[in-house]
């Protein structure tokens, strides 16, 4: 096995630097390290090599193909709960009790659905703490300014949704006198 | 000895950055923490699109001289049409993991196979979206027809937009990939652009399509 595919490099192409060109153009010396090899992570170095780019006989650290395949299949289900839910009210009858654990089983699913791509696909289960702080960040400062806005919009008291409140008043019209 | 010091020098550059990366001080490569806070960055940005639209989905002709048709956007989702895009935007977040995994492994076919499937199912997703947007225009909800109507196309066309410009980049790398090398972090940080604009129709379709 090349110094490369130990390290896991993963360059492509025409310049391959475990290639005898590349040897010796860089002095003849071996190929070194990985870059991601000098990444330790920022939450106390305990990096037992898990985190992405790192390979170990021609192996990820982190989920494999058939795992991710089997998140996949753990998504393609929630989401076909999710769209179910669409059909709830035809099959169990229109009614505030169906509609409220509805609207909670999509908010549920929607979150676990969101940790399950950020943690596996994208990898910030098995990545720097630094890059969950600035992603968890971003979502948290994203979160509040909105919440805070939406309630100054009266979001929670007059949205015009009857589940929540009454419908919002009509709207009434002035007519200017002529020649005012 | 100037020139034996130049080749040592450059000897060491190529071990210590092999790739032309450098080293950092946090550790993590800044092409891939720079995605991180744009990632970051973007979040509020569709934060405002999606409480913008949860402000006026209700009211779409509550504001005077901008009230415009009662036409709602919920009246006229087609809800499994749009089942059928989210699954395809899902298949499309697997095929690019996979082609991350592909490029770590120096898999170079594999990496362009999935690289070119997950840039054809966010072609369709992107033309699924299209076609939904001309038959609300048809049904009489254009951009401006009323406030709801305006927030609707704002926050679905700008993740429209979002796959769009992923679409150009996964197919830039592809086309690269057949001229030069690709650093297998570079095909990573287009795959965390990919996986958040999925991150962001998963919130799109539960709160603006699933929930009443």
């Amino acid at each position: 096995m090349s110094s490369e595919n130990e390290t896991g490099q993963g360059h492509f192409g025409k310049e391959d630097p475990s290639s005898p060109e590349a040897e010796e153009h860089s002095g003849g010396v071996a190929a070194p390290p990985a870059p991601d090899d000098r990444t330790v992570p920022s939450d106390g170095g305990d990096d037992d090599g898990r985190h992405m780019g790192h390979l170990d006989e021609g192996h990820t650290h982190g989920p494999t193909d058939s795992q991710y395949f089997t998140i996949f299949w753990v998504l393609f289900g929630l989401t076909a709960l999710e769209v179910s839910t669409y059909f709830w009210e035809s099959w169990f009858g229109e009614g505030d009790v169906v509609r409220r654990v509805g609207v909670a089983v999509l908010l549920t699913i929607m979150l676990i659905k969101f940790a399950l791509i950020a943690g596996f696909f994208m990898h910030l289960r098995f990545d720097a703490a630094l890059v969950k702080r600035v992603f968890v960040f971003g979502l948290g400062v994203a979160f509040v300014i909105y919440l805070v806005a939406m309630t100054s919009m009266n979001i929670w008291t007059d949205n015009g949704n009857p589940w929540f409140n009454d419908p919002p008043p009509e709207v009434t019209t002035t007519t200017l006198p002529d020649g005012g | 000895m100037a020139d034996v010091a130049g080749i040592a020098h450059e000897a060491i550059e190529d071990v210590e950055f092999p790739d032309d990366s450098h080293a950092t001080s946090t550790g993590i490569s800044n092409a891939k923490l720079a995605m991180w806070v744009y990632l970051a960055s973007d979040a509020l940005l569709f934060g405002g699109l999606i409480s913008s639209y949860l402000i006026y989905k209700n009211r779409p002709g509550e504001i005077p001289g901008l009230a415009g048709s009662q036409v709602r956007p919920n009246e006229l989702f087609d809800i499994p049409f749009t089942s059928m895009t989210t699954f395809i935007l899902l298949m499309s977040s697997l095929t690019m993991v996979l082609s991350v995994t592909s490029a770590m492994r120096n898999d170079e076919t594999r990496m362009r196979l999935w690289l070119g499937t997950t840039a054809l199912l966010g072609a369709l997703f992107v033309g699924g979206q299209i076609y939904e947007f001309t038959v609300f225009v048809n049904e009489g909800l254009g951009y401006t027809t009323n406030v709801a109507s305006s927030a609707f196309y704002t926050l679905t066309g700008f993740h429209g937009a979002h796959v769009a410009i992923g679409i150009i980049m996964l197919v830039s790398m592809l086309g690269l990939s057949f001229r030069q090398r690709i650093q297998a972090e570079a095909v990573e940080v287009v795959g965390l652009y990919w996986h958040f604009v999925d991150i962001v129709w998963v919130v799109i379709f539960t709160i603006v399509y699933l929930i009443p």
